[in-house]
């Protein structure tokens, strides 16, 4: 019985396997290359599954005990660890040198990828792009309030001309490499959308980052992925991928720092002749 | 016979077991007390190193402030080196069998360190009345937790120096247990005195 | 160290210590074997806790319309489920439970060298136990931070558990953490100095080997959550800034500044991994024995298994980080720590490969122990090889905190070590209690638990791949994400789970029930060689050996030697006493 159970276990895993609909979501990034290094460790691992819990079906069958049955009696076989290191070394070996291959590629964002910024705070996404000048304006955790919710330095130039895009869908530009810089106000949340397969977690006090490429249009849900109190679950934002054209109309619809404050100034003032006058 | 030839070894065979059939059953042939203070100073060794770690990895950061070293943590350092001196007087009063001698030592040694813990707790009492408290700053912060850990550790072997002068009055002169509890406690305050001597040195460069 | 060759009229036997009274014979007992007890019975209980907490996670994870419990409840319970499970539960059961009983009785000691503080290390344990399990019923409620605690969340008002959880978890992990250096020390110490003669660091069965690596590990890394547990309560209590960097809380700047939340990460994880490998490698070593005795045959490659838990043990310390590759770090440490912990596969995957070879050419009994080894070579195999996806850098990016990472964790720490204890319980049982398990309420219980775990984490795996992320109370409305065949199969799974955790009620229930009304054991029913089945009585009295202590002639594995009659000889029988099976006149020539 016992060896049935075992095969039924291994032929049903190998089958799950081929035929699960939970697997991979389509792919909407440059990084195929990951879903390349994902595939070829299953194969790698998944042989050495069969092949070791095949052989340990067939001892259970072959070896179970008898009447006369007299167990072997050999303490060490130098022949076969070393056989079976070399192999599990060279097995280990293939799958680190692509997997660091790739993640090279990961941590080495493109010179001209855009720097977006990602800003996450208990429970919803922020973001900022770098307008005009294509720099991002500094900022700091203090100078947030009300008004101020992306705490920019007044002071910075470079901040004048920055897209700031609150609580609302992000929309990338297809096939434009771009390059995240995540920033937290308050604790640590993680900016992972699927079918991008990238992901970093963000962290207050420092800013974090990651590159992509989207390749294909669409929407696409972002999730928090780093525990960050009770709304994590609920902390989801939306990223839009668009042609060139839809970005482009998109982009000129946004709002830059400068024209949001003469806004807020022009309704401050709107507000005083209004209580002056009555 | 270090740890690489111990398990190069291979116990099946019968010359090997010609060998192993003679042993003892021990590793060392120190006593147990000596066997569990090492390995104790070890894992204290390691928790202070960690601590130390975090402090230069914080080091690192902009908002590092120095803090001002009261003249009263020099004196306090000279003062735990005169208790180390002490112990070791102590134990050499024991080889000269002279116990006479060796409780003296032993009770200067631990007013010598209750001097020291007061010393440190004046100068807590100083720092906190010039306004640098715990949470002013990381530096400051971890200046208490590094010397509260280190008297900590000292009030620890403070219990045991009780037993150890409790035993000096009642044990057998030749006794060698008592021997090896006052050569212990020395070791012991070695170690916190070397500690002691890192933190401070470490402190005093940041 | 050195080897000392002592001749026997110069070995002092250290005064074994007799209780005086009910108190200290059954309460405050120094004797190992009550201690081990309590430790069991304490893990259990609270190990209980954890396991119904689990149920209603799942509940709420399958019908979340239903909402079982709320969002912060779900948050404090996945929280204790984890931090109870990994260090209340496992290690204070390897190396508290089963360290207590067997090493002295496996060294051929009379006791743990120092009884008395074995004793207080009991009791600081249970005093640890009680505090946290006391963060229930105080104002707030535990803690829901997550088993990591990472800052600043852990102390900050979006979690919960601000009140009083969070302290009274990081005060009772000091207190264990104290608990455990005491109780560590003894079993380190015992190994090294208190081995009966004869009994060499190599004649030493697996067990042992697994058990003290386990606590030398223990001992260098419990330090360092010690001290990440000491400054996040100076955070908390004292408003220091070692973790907490200038933030904003729901619009409200607070006073923290300049911490680093990822310096807690590192000394989190620095514990936290070797911590995994404090609970596997008593497993390592314990099935290495299980399966060597039920298959009768000597362990094979027995050196190398030696050398691969010592190996294991160390490299554990340099592998940390893979824990924090998408943590912010610096992304170049992702390339060291990729490799050292591909590294550390090569080892763990030879002692996969030596049971496998122990079974080769065996004489296999499909004893309840034997089928709670052979379980444990499917799911540690599985765990482990699903380890080769996370410790890749970059094929952790999608995967890390999703669904695969809490299928595999549990695969190889949960279920792997988990039917290791079941299987070395069933095992020692007759030992312990003088009777046998009720064999059919067994083997229920083993095949319950043994598929119903596998259904329940192999295809967890796969929600993983479609990039459902964990610690999430719901999934809410993600139609492209989250189809609702996923969510058919999260309902599969905690039927499932709730299924595996009816048995594990059967397996308490049979262990009451054996106590009392179980088949009375023969002595050394599995015939096993080791000293712990040699003692006179059995189970063994106080002291263990009576009047002398045994003296140890070989390896801990002569079985099927060939030459000898009986297909074991024990580890105190010397060659003449051997009885040699018929045409033979001394016993087979070994293989070097």
């Amino acid at each position: 019985m016992v060896p049935f159970i075992l095969l039924i276990l291994i032929i049903g895993s190998v089958l799950f396997h081929l035929y699960t609909p939970w697997y991979s979501t389509p792919i909407a990034s440059n990084w195929g290359s990951i879903d390349s290094t994902i595939e070829l460790t299953f194969w790698m691992t998944g042989i050495v599954y069969i092949l070791v819990l095949g052989f340990m079906t067939y001892c259970v069958v072959k070896f179970r005990n008898t009447k006369n049955r007299k167990a072997d009696y050999e303490p060490e076989s130098k022949k076969a660890e070393v056989i079976l290191t070399v192999l599990t070394t060279i097995g280990v070996a293939g799958l680190l040198a692509p997997g660091l291959i790739v993640w090279d590629d990961y941590v080495s964002p493109p010179e001209e990828a855009m720097p977006i910024e990602a800003m996450g705070q208990q429970w919803y996404w922020n973001f900022r792009l770098p307008g005009e000048d294509g720099i991002l304006g500094t900022t700091d955790a203090r100078n947030i309030s009300a008004d101020n919710p992306f705490g920019m330095n007044e002071n910075d130039p470079n901040g004048k001309d920055d897209i700031l895009i609150e609580g609302d869908t992000l929309h990338l530009e297809h096939d434009k490499p771009v390059k995240f810089l995540l920033r937290s106000i308050d604790v640590l949340h993680n900016f992972y959308v699927p079918q991008f397969r990238a992901k970093m977690d963000l962290v207050p006090g420092m800013v974090t980052f990651y590159w992509i490429k989207p390749t294909v249009t669409g929407n696409y849900e972002i999730l928090c992925a780093e525990l960050c109190g009770v709304g994590h679950h609920a902390m989801r934002g939306e990223v839009q991928v668009d042609n060139a054209n839809d970005y482009q109309d998109w982009l000129n619809d946004q709002l830059t720092f400068e024209a949001i404050q003469e806004q807020a100034m022009l309704d401050r003032e709107e507000k005083l002749a209004f209580n002056k006058s009555n | 016979m270090s740890i690489f030839s111990i398990l190069s070894q291979k116990p099946w065979t019968s010359d090997q077991a010609k060998i192993d059939d003679k042993h003892s059953g021990k590793s060392s042939s120190m006593p147990l007390p000596r066997v569990a203070l090492y390995v104790s100073m070890i894992v204290m060794g390691v928790l202070f190193t960690l601590f130390s770690v975090a402090y230069i990895g914080r080091m690192a950061y902009g908002d590092w402030r120095v803090l001002p070293e009261p003249p009263l943590l020099w004196f306090n350092s000279l003062v735990i080196l005169m208790s180390s001196f002490a112990f070791h007087k102590a134990t050499l009063s024991l080889k000269e069998n002279n116990n006479r001698r060796t409780r003296e030592y032993l009770f200067l040694a631990g007013a010598l360190t209750l001097g020291f813990i007061t010393g440190q707790l004046f100068v807590w009492r100083e720092l906190v009345s010039f306004g640098y408290f715990v949470s002013t700053n990381p530096s400051y912060a971890f200046f208490y937790l590094l010397t509260a850990l280190h008297i900590l550790h000292l009030l620890g072997g403070l219990i045991a120096w009780l037993f150890v002068v409790y035993k000096s009055f009642t044990a057998e002169d030749e006794s060698s247990n008592f021997r090896l509890s006052v050569n212990l406690c020395a070791i012991y305050w070695h170690f916190l005195l070397i500690v002691w001597l890192i933190l401070f040195t470490m402190l005093l460069l940041t | 160290m050195s080897e000392s060759i002592i001749p026997e009229s110069e070995l002092e036997e250290v005064e074994l210590y007799h209780p005086k009274s009910w108190w200290t014979e059954k309460v405050f007992s120094q004797d190992a074997k009550l201690i081990a007890i309590q430790y069991g019975l304490t893990a259990f209980a609270i190990g209980f806790v954890a396991l119904v907490l689990s149920w209603f996670m799942r509940i709420q994870i399958a019908f979340p319309e239903m909402a079982i419990i709320s969002e912060g409840t779900y948050y404090q319970f996945i929280t204790m489920h984890g931090m109870i499970m990994v260090v209340y539960l496992l290690t204070a059961l390897f190396l508290g439970a089963f360290g207590n009983y067997l090493i002295p009785l496996m060294v051929g000691a009379r006791d743990m060298v120092f009884p008395y503080l074995n004793m207080v290390s009991y009791w600081t344990y249970l005093v640890a136990v009680l505090v946290l399990f006391v963060s229930f019923f105080t104002p707030g409620g535990p803690t829901g931070a997550g088993w990591t605690l990472y800052p600043p969340q852990a102390i900050l008002g979006g979690t919960p558990g601000q009140e009083t959880g969070i302290v009274l978890m990081l005060v009772s992990l000091c207190i264990f953490i104290v608990g455990f250096t005491m109780g560590g020390l003894n079993y380190v110490i015992t190994v090294l100095q208190a081995r009966t003669r004869g009994m060499t660091l190599m004649r030493m069965p697996l067990t042992v080997w697994g058990i003290f690596t386990a606590t030398v590990l223990a001992l260098f890394a419990f330090p360092a959550l010690f001290v990440s547990a000491v400054m996040m309560l100076f955070d908390k209590l004292l408003m220091t800034s070692f973790f907490m960097p200038a933030l904003v809380e729901f619009g409200e700047n607070l006073s923290y500044g300049g911490g680093s939340p990822i310096l807690f990460q590192h000394l989190f994880w620095f514990f936290g991994h070797p911590e995994v490998y404090i609970v596997a490698l008593p497993a390592f070593g314990i099935v290495s024995d299980l399966i060597s005795i039920h298959a009768r045959k000597n362990i094979f490659g027995f050196r190398m298994m030696v050398w691969a838990i010592v190996g294991i043990g160390a490299l554990s310390f340099i592998v940390w980080a893979h824990h924090m590759y998408v943590s912010g770090m610096n992304p170049y440490f992702g390339f060291f720590f990729a490799t050292t912990t591909l590294i550390i596969a090569v080892p763990t995957a030879l002692k996969v490969y030596n049971w496998i070879l122990t079974l080769w050419k065996g004489n296999i009994h499909l004893t309840i122990p034997m089928l709670f080894c052979l379980g444990f070579i499917v799911t540690f195999l599985n765990g482990g090889l699903t380890g080769l996806f996370l410790g890749n850098v970059i094929v952790d990016v999608p995967l890390s905190d999703t669904y695969f990472v809490v299928a595999h964790f549990h695969m190889v720490m949960g279920i792997a070590p988990v039917l290791v204890i079941l299987g070395a319980i069933y095992h020692w049982y007759p030992l312990i209690t003088g009777k046998m398990l009720h064999d059919g309420m067994g083997r229920f219980h083993f095949w319950i638990t043994f598929v119903g775990s596998y259904l329940i984490y192999f295809p967890m795996h796969y929600l993983g791949f479609i990039g459902v992320p964990r610690r999430y109370y719901e999934m809410g409305q993600t139609e492209a994400l989250y189809t609702s065949s996923a969510a058919d199969l999260n309902v599969f799974i905690t039927i499932a789970a709730l299924a595996v955790g009816f048995a594990q009620l059967v397996f308490i229930y049979n262990v009451f029930w054996s106590a009392r009304n179980g088949k009375v054991a023969e002595k050394n029913p599995w015939k096993s060689t080791s000293l712990e089945w040699q003692t006179p009585e059995q189970p063994p009295i106080h002291g263990n050996f009576g009047k002398e202590l045994p003296v140890v002639y070989r390896w801990a594995y002569d079985y099927s030697v060939p030459g000898a009659e009986d297909d074991f000889i024990p580890q105190d029988v010397p060659n003449e006493k051997v009885k040699l099976a018929e045409g033979y006149t001394e016993l087979g020539v070994e293989k070097t």
